[in-house]
């Protein structure tokens, strides 16, 4: 955080244009500037909490862990949708910055955009691994398993599961700026996550993205992989699951072999 | 998001999709150059035409065209109303 007070030969001043707009009050929407002092390692985060505590407390953002694992905190900064808290004034090289909400979400307030629809997509490709045990038999539901998995059939997967549902992507795709019911690059990837995994064993994955706003859509931008801070290349794993849809790989997916863990509870 | 009841599945109709324009790509470079090779002039003749449509392999391959191209093409147009 910068110190309103410190009087540092680094400190540099960096002008600040924020965009505001209150759909609940239904006020038109405009920019506000503001001067702010930075020095090498502020971020854009730093910088709109210096706003909010020195000059103006209205301006909405949303934020928690301001080390790029959340993913609240992003917004468009000058026109490239990024998180706040990992993007470094000074690496920008400009004298203004633009901060305005990310695209393709409705704003709530400001910075502040609705999730909601991003997150139905997510929940939507069911986000979890899926085993027939504990389906049927409520027995074996209560059942604890470890599975083995060589390091080659993590690799399949491993960098889709660095996604911390920032929505940046979701906000840089063409298609969903067109289409709202096309699930979007993030949706799309995180289904290719768990079709890759040999854990999953949910029969009919693909179907779920196999309609009309489905994963045809997609036009291959390739702007999601672009703007990903977590470094996921959500285009490479829509392009691996149509792929698999069309029959061009063969999915030679072998299950995990599992073994039952003895938890506590039932060894007491 | 998944839809039931539908004659073929969204991946079956881009299957065709893409199977028509790469073979559109296919007839149509095949029927330029038939074009190219046989000089304006002559390609004009009342005779060499008949003759073309005599010939069951162009008249195949330029019905072919057609076919493919429409299919590839409404599907086209199906994509972007669809939006
Ligand atoms: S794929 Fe990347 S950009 Fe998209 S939501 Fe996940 S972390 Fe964010
Ligand atoms: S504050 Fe958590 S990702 Fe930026």
């Amino acid at each position: 955080m910068i110190n309103s007070n410190e009087n540092n030969k680094d400190e540099k001043k960096i002008v600040l244009k924020i965009f505001r707009e209150n759909t609940a009050q239904k006020t038109d929407s405009h920019y506000d500037t503001f001067n702010v002092p930075y020095k090498k390692w502020t971020t854009v985060l730093d910088a709109l909490l210096y706003v909010k505590s020195y000059m103006d407390p209205s301006v909405a953002i949303r934020y928690s862990c301001r080390m790029a694992s959340c993913g609240s905190c992003g917004m468009k900064i000058n026109g490239i949708p990024r998180l706040a808290c990992y993007t470094k004034i000074s690496e920008l090289e400009t004298s203004t910055i633009e901060c305005e909400p990310l695209p393709n979400l409705p704003v709530i307030r400001d910075l502040v955009t609705d999730f909601s629809r991003f997150f139905n997509h997510h929940k939507n490709i069911q986000p979890y691994i899926q085993s027939k045990d504990g389906v049927d038999d409520p027995d074996t539901e209560k059942k604890t398993f470890s599975f083995y998995q060589s390091p080659d059939e993590v690799d399949k997967y491993l960098q889709f599961s660095y996604c911390i549902k920032c929505g940046l992507c979701y906000s840089a795709c063409p298609t969903v700026g067109t289409d709202l019911k096309f699930p979007g690059p993030q949706a799309l990837a995180q289904l290719y996550r768990y079709y890759a995994d040999t854990r999953d064993e949910t029969k009919n994955r693909l179907d779920i993205v196999d309609d009309r706003h489905g994963i045809w859509r997609c036009h291959f931008a390739g702007s999601c992989s672009k703007v990903c801070p977590k470094g996921v290349d959500p285009a490479l794993g829509i392009q691996l699951l149509r792929s698999y849809m069309l029959g061009i790989s063969k999915n030679d997916k072998k299950l995990a072999e599992k073994n039952e863990i003895q938890t506590d509870e039932e060894s007491i | 998001m998944m839809e039931r009841h539908r004659m073929l599945k969204e991946s079956q109709i881009m299957k065709i999709h893409y199977i028509t324009g790469i073979a559109a790509i296919f007839v149509v470079a095949v029927h330029i150059l038939m074009r190219l090779i046989v000089p304006f002039g002559s390609s004009l003749e009342y005779d060499y035409i008949i003759s073309n449509y005599k010939n069951i392999f162009y008249v195949f391959i330029l019905e072919s065209i057609l076919v493919l191209i429409s299919i590839h093409g409404f599907n086209g147009i199906r994509i972007i109303l669809l939006v």
